[in-house]
């Protein structure tokens, strides 16, 4: 947790606004220091990482966790390194972290590897603001909140917005392994610093990986579990959350506390976050969750996260936040494991790839990808407006951003193209930053060892093979813990917190739905087709495919987020 | 007739090109009261407006349930009148026979039995006919709708890629079906790709995916294969007469018992039609939901298809429990 914020230029009270708009973040007060022409100020957490510095006009702030600084982060050489080698001491830096640092005139901001932390800047009358999280830039009385339309389109294809643009014009996401500088009243374009699916492929065997992952997992693990300070697991009952669960208990070497999540009507990750638990040894809780509680922390996790929530597991996470802040201080999960070892969406998308007969255009990959997003990308025409549409790019907004990663030639196996738009989107914008605020709406800090810097470039480093292999997923994960795991546990395919769409959409939660995607509303806002939405709304379980119900599910989470941020009545 | 393209009606029925250039199919008065706007809202309807691809069974389907509705709107509407001219006519007799005569009117009750009578022995549209009108469709409009499933056409192998390992991850499961066009119906809507499964048909179309499948099982002789058959003696045949023996194989397939208990399939009548249905009479979305669910859960489609039906019924006793509730709180 904790935070840093700030902006081009000075103002007390535009300090004061960013800090209250953050202070869920941290022990308030911020401390505060200026360089000739910006402001930067931290929020401390409850550990003693993270700090802010000043000397002879040079301020750097960071936000998170340096694992080389095993009990406080050392300011004093982040600021000498800044002096020795520019910018380019962030290639030095592990850990969990945003960074900002003021000098002269320019402001620079990094963003750590992998994205386990993350960092909003926005432009507002010619002054460049920055925060942790995208209210601390709207903390600002006059930003304008207008919606980028292509925001819409993308979030209703990918499940959420991918790339350094937001929901919102002139407000940007720092993308991991990223700097971005702000100069002359300029912001130039983020610069990348770390290229894992750039490394050479190595030969060894199967053995040596294993044991490698092992050895890097527990580093990873170790390097983020605090020296003091309660630390309870999030089960969802899938491999990453078992695997971090056993790793945890091994290095503590004591219990520590576990939940999962129960619904009412459907009993699937109940048996296997159950056994997990049993057999690795953790106090474990089952949290029966309800439609109506659900519905009442939906509104709530859409502010926490400040941005529209597309994967329904967010809401779970909130609820299980909620119970598990009141005994630890950190949560271990699993999220970014499917990513980095050939989880989440991988074969849908080569599959699409083995039949003939489909017609394949120049974009036929961005477009498979896409349709394998759990998103409405089929569905965009006929959801939103004309009017709408005929203000952005589709090309660009949606395909376009994929292109870089399936170039010809870019890496030489398809998984690893697949493996890096995964890491680099979905993990950095969505799944990390969204738990990492879920979580910390709590006060507690999210740790996700599996979407490690050393891991994530040993999972480019290794044969794709030891991602996915006749059909089974995370392979890797599957062998260095075959030994440690029941076997249900290993041989089941992916399963995490799923969510009941077809039953809640459709019973519980269908007068919510129709509540907030009445026809009024939605002809209001001029962005749906209102036609179309009825008719998703009126769809019976025999005329709905569970991608429809993904797709209520979408509009009706943006609707609220849009409600909220432009101050509208829900 | 109404033009489905700008849906402007036509002043004279004879026309046969609507003032924005589109050229008419069906003739109006034609045997089957088909219009070009009913054909079109009837693809519509089969194919979720354009959301999945479908066979002619389901487009058949759709036409029942479509007719079926309609029949029931005209019942109820029947109903109504008679409802009404029995109420006058109990009145009128009673005031000016007395009770005798009013007691004799209600024998004027036959008209709402024959009604319903009339109604229950109606059979569902000839689907001979319908293949016709989907002909008839197709020569006009030089092919016919996109989203209907006419033929197999996966018959060729993809182009090559520059990457080589698209096909060295494997599969989680096998699904073979029994006839060509369910393997076009279910790839073409993208269930493969969500179930993680390789398709392909009893008589080994497409060639080149059995090949694939050939050496996936080779390489692991456990991987799970399912078996989706047609809900005839043919298709379960299927489970006893396959080169599949001592693999895991799951037989997904339905049987003609299970289809008649689905209310929603009421319209087609199928007790009366020898008790065999082609799987694919089924919509699309129920099919990919409830074939997923029992790929998921490990279980067969009739144990979801139970599930489905006893959830549904607990739902509408659940309704109609809130509903007396409600009522008696509101009384009281």
């Amino acid at each position: 947790m904790g935070a840093i914020f700030g902006f081009s230029g000075w103002s007390g009270k535009k300090n004061r606004a960013m800090g209250e708009a953050l202070s869920h973040r941290g022990n308030p007060p911020a401390r505060t220091h200026a360089s000739i022409r910006s402001t930067a100020c931290w929020l401390p957490s409850c550990s003693n990482h993270g700090g802010i510095i000043e000397h002879r006009g040079q301020v750097v702030a960071l936000a998170g966790h340096l694992f080389t600084d095993q009990k406080k982060t050392h300011m004093a050489s982040l600021l000498r390194g800044y002096r020795d080698k520019g910018l380019g001491f962030i290639q030095d830096l592990r850990g969990r972290y945003v960074l900002a640092v003021l000098d002269e005139d320019r402001i620079h901001l990094a963003r750590d590897p992998a994205g386990l932390r993350t960092i909003y800047y926005g432009l507002y009358n010619d002054r460049f603001i920055f925060a942790v999280e995208p209210e601390g830039v709207l903390a600002w009385s006059g930003f304008a909140r207008n919606l980028r339309p292509a925001a819409v389109a993308q979030y209703l294809a990918y499940g959420f917005v991918p790339g350094a643009e937001t929901m919102l014009e002139n407000l940007w996401e720092l993308p991991a392994g990223h700097t971005v500088t702000f100069a002359r009243g300029k912001v130039e374009p983020p610069r990348r610093f770390f290229f894992p699916e750039q490394v050479d492929k190595e030969e060894r065997s199967e053995q040596e990986w294993k044991t490698e992952f092992v050895s890097l997992h527990g580093q990873a693990l170790a390097d983020q579990l605090p020296a003091h300070g309660s630390v309870g697991l999030f089960l969802s009952g899938g491999l990453a959350s078992a695997a971090i669960g056993t790793e945890a208990i091994r290095q503590r070497g004591k219990k520590i506390p576990s939940w999962s999540i129960r619904f009412n009507d459907d009993q699937r990750g109940l048996d296997h976050a159950g056994a997990v638990a049993e057999h690795i040894g953790t106090d474990h809780r089952e949290i029966l969750i309800q439609p109506k509680d659900f519905l009442k922390s939906l509104g709530e996790t859409v502010s926490a996260a400040g941005e529209p929530v597309g994967d329904p597991s967010s809401v779970l996470m909130y609820m299980l936040s909620a119970i598990a802040a009141k005994e630890v201080e950190y949560v271990l999960n699993g999220a970014g494991g499917s990513l980095v070892f050939g989880g989440t969406h991988m074969l849908p998308v080569l599959l699409r790839h083995w039949y003939g007969g489909i017609e394949q255009g120049p974009f036929f990959r961005e477009q498979v990808y896409l349709s394998s997003c759990c998103g409405a990308y089929d569905e965009l025409n006929a959801l939103l407006t004309p009017e709408w549409r005929s203000l952005y790019n589709s090309h660009e907004a949606l395909e376009g951003l994929l292109t870089p990663f399936f170039q010809a030639g870019r890496t030489e196996n398809f998984l690893d193209m697949l493996s890096a738009a995964n890491i680099r989107l979905k993990g950095g914008h969505m799944q990390l930053p969204l738990t990492e605020r879920i979580t910390g709406a709590y006060g507690m800090s999210s740790l996700s060892p599996l979407f490690d810097q050393r891991l994530i470039d040993m999972s480019f480093r290794m044969p794709p093979a030891l991602k996915i292999s006749r059909g089974i997923e995370k392979r890797i994960i599957r062998q260095a813990y075959s030994k440690s795991l029941p076997e249900n546990i290993i041989e089941q395919s992916k399963s995490g917190i799923g969510f009941p769409y077809h039953f809640w959409l459709r019973s519980e939660c269908k007068k919510y739905a129709r509540k907030i995607l009445s026809r009024r509303a939605i002809k209001r806002t001029g962005i749906f087709n209102p036609d179309r939405v009825e008719e998703l709304l009126a769809l019976t379980p025999e005329q709905a495919l569970p991608r429809h119900e993904r797709t209520l599910w979408l509009l009706m989470t943006f609707e609220l987020w849009r409600r909220k941020v432009l101050n509208e009545k829900l | 007739m109404k033009c489905p393209e700008c849906g402007v009606k036509q002043k004279k029925d004879g026309e046969l090109r609507c003032c924005c250039g589109y050229q008419f199919i069906f003739h109006a008065g034609n045997a089957q009261g088909m219009t070009d706007a009913r054909f079109f809202n009837l693809l519509r309807r089969a194919g979720g407006n354009g959301r999945f691809y479908f066979t002619f069974p389901q487009l058949y389907s759709t036409w029942c349930r479509q007719d079926a509705g309609e029949r029931n709107f005209l019942l109820r509407k029947r109903l109504a009148a008679a409802g009404v001219l029995l109420f006058t006519l109990f009145i009128s007799c009673f005031f000016l026979f007395g009770w005798i005569g009013g007691l004799l009117s209600l024998i004027l009750l036959v008209l709402p039995w024959l009604l319903i009578r009339q109604y229950r022995r109606q059979r569902p549209p000839d689907s001979g006919m319908l293949k016709k009108l989907v002909k008839q469709w197709q020569a006009g409009h030089g092919g016919g709708d996109e989203m209907l499933l006419l033929g197999p056409s996966l018959h060729e192998p993809p182009p090559g890629f520059p990457e080589k390992d698209l096909f060295d991850y494997g599969v989680e499961r096998i699904i073979i079906v029994e006839r060509p066009l369910l393997v076009d119906l279910l790839v073409r809507n993208g269930f493969h790709a969500e179930q993680n499964a390789l398709v392909f048909s009893r008589d080994g179309y497409p060639a080149y995916i059995v090949q694939r499948a050939r050496k996936i099982l080779k390489e692991k002789p456990s991987l799970p294969v399912y078996l989706l058959h047609d809900a005839s003696e043919a298709g379960m045949a299927m489970s006893r007469k396959n080169k599949l023996s001592g693999r895991t194989v799951i037989d997904l397939g339905i049987r003609p018992e299970h289809l008649e208990k689905m209310y929603f399939l009421d319209a087609l009548q199928l007790r009366r039609k020898g008790r065999k249905a082609p799987l694919d009479i089924l919509p699309y979305p129920v099919l990919a939901t409830i074939c997923g669910e029992a790929i998921r859960e490990k279980s067969t489609l009739l144990e979801v298809l139970e599930r489905w039906d006893a959830d549904r019924v607990q739902k509408s006793f659940f309704v109609m429990q809130r509903d007396k509730i409600g009522k008696k709180s509101t009384r009281g």
